[in-house]
């Protein structure tokens, strides 16, 4: 088992990791739309 | 089982390339028809680089990163496992196209519009729901890879004194999350203009183009991502069998760095057919030549290396020698096709197949082979046989340069890829040498897979440490147990079992 504090440092990793990945993706999109109907 | 996936995968992207060249085995040949033909070069170069070398590298990641920095598993087992499953899921549905009326995708890996928004029936459509899956596989992977390099860590093992493959697995992570979106994102508009009336890729508003952008912002770093790894298993083979440290660890890691960073700005050298701009194109051109700088650093690095060193040519070496001879080639055919006023000539020829294919041809072949090598004792607690796996070494690389050499001059003399067949007789003979040339390749990697599976059952019991090696994964048995260690050693270097071995060595001389 991990130990609390270094699970928790996992976990926030993560989540700045995964939001930046949604960012990007929305990120795309939007270049998609401006590109096309901007 | 991540490893028995992607290595199946690498079988049934085999078969395909064979499929291919025996179509194109001389002129005017019909094996297989121009519908089947473009499928066939679809799914091969998707499965290649989707199902086999970017999986196959997180499969190694997963082993090997937490053994490597002294840690019990991954920083997200149950994560884990979900990105392996969705590598099968995903497998699963792109190949389920073939089971469809309209077949499998057929607009090449690379699914350029207007081409794949017109493409008929769903393969297209399942393609990109099964690159979406695989994706998302990568995504997990990359980000329990990040955790798990930056948080677990042993004590000691600091970033300056990580293994270089560690290192490799750590920038390939970064890039998939930074780059992979990308990809997702433009394969989401090309699924909404096939079935839901969006037109974002029209050409009548530069659509194509765009897309392109979005899909070279992606794959040109997923070169590095399939690159990295493999040149981080070299850096950890070259030294064990030279018996030197790592000539320039730092200028390793810097360069790592250096070539994942200029990869994300030089994309349009995959679109000077397009037509941009001379000071744009003499950017990328210019940009894309600076890459050179780094890779040439860690050839050599590696030559430094090996540079007074006892060498042992054992099977792993001998893959890491011949990736770093390999891979040179498509480094200088790199600085042909780099430079537009040439690419323009050789653009969507042979010259480019045979340059990719000494790219990222040589990663799975001599790389990940030698990785496998390499690693083979401490997985598996057996060892391959060796008379075998150096005749196998020497088939794979005759059968490699015979089939992908004799494509240069394919290429130069105007070939055009992705066609089902030729008519010019003046191609036949090299054609034919390269068609032999994937059957001889074929028959050594399945020698290799024989003498894996075979050596589970009749191989020598592995020691913990068969080579003499330095990082952390050989200080624990062969294979390691559930929890990888019972006990760490002190980490004070990048080489923490030279380390012991040699305070052992002053001990026994000494009698302290």
């Amino acid at each position: 088992m991990l130990d609390k504090a270094t699970a928790r440092r996992n976990i926030a990793l993560a989540l700045k990791l995964a939001i930046f990945a949604a960012l990007m993706f929305a990120g795309t999109l939007l270049v998609g739309i401006l590109v096309r109907y901007g | 089982m991540y490893l028995y996936t992607t290595f199946f995968f690498f079988a049934v992207g085999g078969l395909m390339a064979l499929a291919i060249r025996l179509q194109l085995e001389h002129a005017n040949n019909q094996v297989v028809s121009a519908e089947s033909y473009d499928r066939l070069f679809t799914m091969h170069g998707t499965t290649m680089i989707f199902l086999f070398v970017i999986p196959v590298m997180a499969a190694f990641g997963n082993y090997l990163v937490p053994l490597q920095i002294g840690a019990r598993d991954m920083a997200f087992p149950r994560l884990n496992a979900a990105s392996y499953w969705l590598v099968l899921f995903g497998g699963i549905v792109m190949y389920s196209s073939f089971l469809w009326g309209g077949g499998a995708a057929d607009a090449g890996w690379t699914a350029y519009p207007p081409l794949s928004v017109l493409s008929p029936g769903h393969g297209l459509d399942l393609w990109i729901v099964g690159l979406h899956i695989l994706g998302l596989a990568s995504l997990l992977g990359a980000i329990n890879f990040i955790c798990t390099i930056h948080n677990m860590r042993a004590p000691g093992m600091r970033l300056s004194r990580m293994p270089l493959f560690t290192w490799a697995i750590d920038v390939y992570a970064v890039m998939l999350v930074v780059s992979g979106p990308v990809f997702a994102g433009a394969l989401t508009l090309l699924l909404l203009d096939r079935n839901y009336g969006t037109s974002f890729y029209q050409p009548a508003t530069h659509g194509p183009i765009l897309y392109q952008h979005l899909f070279w912002f992606y794959s040109h770093p997923v070169v590095y991502v399939m690159a990295l790894p493999g040149f981080g298993m070299i850096s950890e083979i070259v030294p064990v069998f030279s018996r030197k440290p790592l000539f320039g660890y730092k200028a390793l890691v810097y360069s790592l760095v250096a070539i994942a960073f200029l990869g994300f700005l030089v994309w349009g050298h995959h679109m000077f057919a397009v037509g941009f701009s001379t000071p744009l194109q003499v950017w990328f051109m210019v940009a894309s030549m600076a890459i050179g700088v780094p890779t040439g650093v860690k050839i050599f690095n590696w030559i430094g290396t090996m540079w007074m060193g006892r060498i042992r040519f054992e099977p792993p070496m001998l893959y890491a020698v011949a990736f770093v001879g390999l891979f040179m080639i498509g480094g200088l055919s790199g600085i042909f096709v780099a430079a537009f006023p040439i690419d323009l000539y050789v653009t969507d020829s042979y010259f480019v197949v045979a340059h990719f294919h000494y790219v990222l041809g040589t990663v799975p072949v001599f790389a990940v082979l030698g990785g496998l090598h390499f690693w083979y004792p401490k997985m598996s607690g057996r060892m391959l046989d060796r008379a075998l796996a150096i005749r196998a070494f020497w088939i794979i690389f005759v059968g490699f340069n015979m089939t992908f050499f004799p494509m240069h001059d394919l290429g130069l003399s105007g070939m055009p890829r992705r066609v089902s067949t030729y008519t010019n007789h003046a191609w036949d003979a090299v054609n034919l040498i390269s068609t032999i040339g994937a059957f001889v390749l074929a028959t050594g990697v399945l020698m290799v897979l024989w003498n894996c599976l075979h050596s589970l059952r009749v191989g020598r019991i592995a020691p913990a440490d068969p080579w003499g090696a330095n990082s952390l994964e050989w200080y624990t048995s062969s294979p390691p147990p559930p929890h990888n260690f019972d006990e760490l050693p002190p980490i004070r270097s990048e080489r923490p079992l030279y380390d012991l071995r040699r305070e052992a060595a002053a001990t026994a001389v000494t009698g302290d």
